[in-house]
């Protein structure tokens, strides 16, 4: 059985989780994603963001301006196709030394501050509000699903994960922490497909208004 | 065979687990305070604690992840640094009320020691059996040492109480009249100390130490212990409040002291009453101490994704410098506290009702990994989980809300 399916939503199932390198070492978790791609076109999982650099930017302000003047101003980077397997926890293909987890010698680092160009975070989704075009609030974004292209899925990862859209509103956050199950890749109440967003600035993802939004 | 055993042990280690300071402190208060009428408080508690304990262990069973892990992964970030920061604060003040504790019960026998000394022998001695023992031997040590307090379930049947009485005791009731709020008190204390997150978060991250696998029949283990292990520290727990309700409440004595409840014991069973009492409360209010450190050490590596884990022995720290740092840094923050002068038993009621605040955000998480089939496969939550489940985490957040207005409205439980 796979613990995450073919409709992943990556908050649930992948963000947050803790991270195995290939000796059973635990080396960190995953403390942010970075999709590949841009709004509305086709957009997949590229790699994992590892420690502090990545983490601060998830906090809630007087805590992220205070965690931020103590944290590192950088954070490592796992490419996707270093990750072998997503089940209960996340492993990685190599030792963490290899993969420049867990060293200061500047390996395998991202700086801290905007997404390098073509790539947007997780995070950056994930504390974004989604409105449409005529700026009605579709209320906040929960979580983004992403699609994997096996038919039978097991917990190896051999392929991209695509994103087919965003989960948001009330429902949304009972599927965010697994209170309710993960809905399908159907538009509804919670899910907005990802073809209809057109920007994503500073805290704000506008979507095309469709009939009777 | 082998299995009986290893449930025999594990279900003394989940007893030792479950009695400590908090346990001594609010079940012979309650019974000194109010007599038998608190004594429904002890089933509501140990129900609680067995049934999140047993879904502990089932999930890190099944998909190796214990609580904090699954704290901040279903809870996500922000929410989880709220926990680990509540959890964190509640586990200082545990180790601290635990340290003075076990100074409290040395001084029994050595009064001419000042108290500070017996503080830094208490820390360091502790301290020492944490580093050079291996995590099963940390358990069943202070385990069976706690058994001693044995000492008191003889008491409570050598007191004759009236067996009447006692069972009505068990029939909850609704309090009124001017006691009302420190009745409350005395109810969110009994049955928060039994839940005290800092359980959980060491019976998970032991069974994932210890390597618990479904193959290997060991979801039998983690029920047993759960079952009887908990039950058994309800016993106990029973047997605090029948003595102290014999001995002390009819003459008003209201049990400020670690001493009272040694208290208990002596006046039944005269000296070697008390060297068992004290005997069993070191070994006990002991294994607390170092299932506090640990909770603590667990949740900072787990929720930051460090490598962790005493089974990696102490002495090989190099591997787990994160943890080991975490579990020395509580016990020497701790013993800095005690030093300031703080009464342990002040501490420990802090500790207990301010512990039930963290509670609905360390239990949310591990019920909804329990129902989640994805994860849990055929090992999903079955009904009554679920059901007991849903009715405790109701029942602590309704308690988280009212506890700590408690605590000050009643001057914690003195009036």
């Amino acid at each position: 059985m796979s613990a995450v399916g073919t409709q992943v939503d990556l908050g649930l199932r992948l963000l947050d989780d803790q991270l195995f390198d290939s000796e059973e070492h635990r080396c960190g978790r995953v403390d942010d994603v970075q999709l590949k791609g841009a709004p509305g076109l086709p957009t997949e999982v590229s790699a994992l963001l590892v420690g502090p650099g990545a983490w601060t930017g998830r906090l809630r302000k007087p805590f992220a301006y205070l965690v931020e003047g103590l944290a590192p101003d950088y954070m490592h980077y796992v490419p996707w196709n270093d990750v072998v397997r997503v089940g209960t926890s996340v492993r990685l293909s190599r030792p963490a030394q290899e993969l420049g987890l867990e060293t200061s010698d500047g390996r395998s680092v991202q700086w801290v501050g905007d997404a390098p160009r073509g790539t947007i975070r997780l995070s950056e989704l994930l504390r974004s509000r989604l409105v449409t075009t005529t700026r009605t609030d579709l209320g906040r974004i929960w979580d983004v699903r992403v699609e994997r292209q096996t038919e039978l899925p097991d917990e190896r990862i051999n392929e991209a994960w695509r994103v087919t859209g965003l989960v948001t509103g009330r429902m949304g956050w009972q599927e965010r922490i697994g209170m309710s199950p993960e809905g399908d890749a159907a538009e509804g109440e919670t899910f907005t497909p990802w073809e209809s967003v057109q920007d994503i600035s500073s805290g704000v993802v506008t979507v095309a208004d469709v009939g009777g939004r | 065979m082998k299995k009986v055993l290893q449930i025999a042990l594990g279900v003394v280690a989940a007893l030792g687990g479950f009695v400590d300071i908090g346990e001594l402190v609010f079940n012979t208060q309650a019974g000194a305070e109010f007599g038998y009428q608190l004594l429904w408080t002890v089933p509501v508690g140990v129900i609680g604690i067995a049934t999140y304990a047993e879904m502990c262990g089932r999930v890190a069973t099944i998909t190796k992840r214990p609580v904090f892990d699954v704290v901040r992964q279903r809870l996500g970030f922000g929410p989880g640094l709220v926990t680990l920061i509540a959890s964190e604060a509640i586990n200082i003040l545990t180790v601290t009320a635990e340290v003075g504790g076990i100074a409290l019960v040395m001084q029994f026998y050595f009064a001419d020691i000042p108290f500070r000394v017996l503080l830094l022998i208490a820390a360091v001695v502790i301290m020492f059996v944490v580093w050079v023992l291996p995590f099963e031997g940390i358990e069943r040590i202070f385990g069976y040492g706690g058994l001693l307090l044995i000492v008191y379930i003889a008491a409570a049947v050598h007191l004759h109480p009236d067996w009447g009485d006692v069972a009505s005791g068990f029939v909850p009731h609704w309090q009124t009249g001017e006691d009302t709020l420190i009745y409350w008190y005395f109810a969110v204390g009994v049955i928060a100390a039994a839940l005290v997150p800092y359980e959980v978060y060491f019976y998970s991250s032991g069974a994932v130490e210890e390597g618990w696998d479904e193959s290997q029949g060991d979801l039998a283990v983690n029920k047993a212990n759960a079952l009887f292990g908990f039950a058994l520290g309800g016993v106990f727990s029973v047997a605090l409040i029948i003595v102290a309700a014999v001995l002390f409440h009819p003459v008003g004595v209201s049990p400020d002291f670690l001493g009272t409840t040694a208290l208990g014991a002596q006046i039944t069973f005269g000296q070697t009453g008390l060297l068992l009492a004290a005997l069993g409360m070191m070994f006990a209010i002991g294994g607390a101490a170092v299932e506090g450190s640990f909770a603590g050490a667990y949740a900072f590596a787990q929720f930051l994704g460090w490598e962790w884990g005493k089974s990696r022995k102490a002495k090989h720290s190099k591997k787990t410098p994160g943890f080991t740092s975490a579990w020395m840094l509580l016990f020497v923050l701790a013993f800095i506290i005690d030093l300031t002068g703080a009464n342990p038993v002040l501490i420990t009621e802090y500790a207990v009702v301010m512990a039930v605040v963290a509670l609905p955000l360390t239990y949310l998480p591990i019920l909804l990994i329990a129902r989640d089939e994805r994860y849990m496969g055929e090992r999903v939550n079955g009904r009554l989980a679920n059901t007991l489940g849903i009715f405790y985490l109701g029942l602590l957040t309704v308690v988280s809300v009212v506890a700590l207005p408690l605590l000050f409205a009643t001057n914690h439980g003195s009036g």
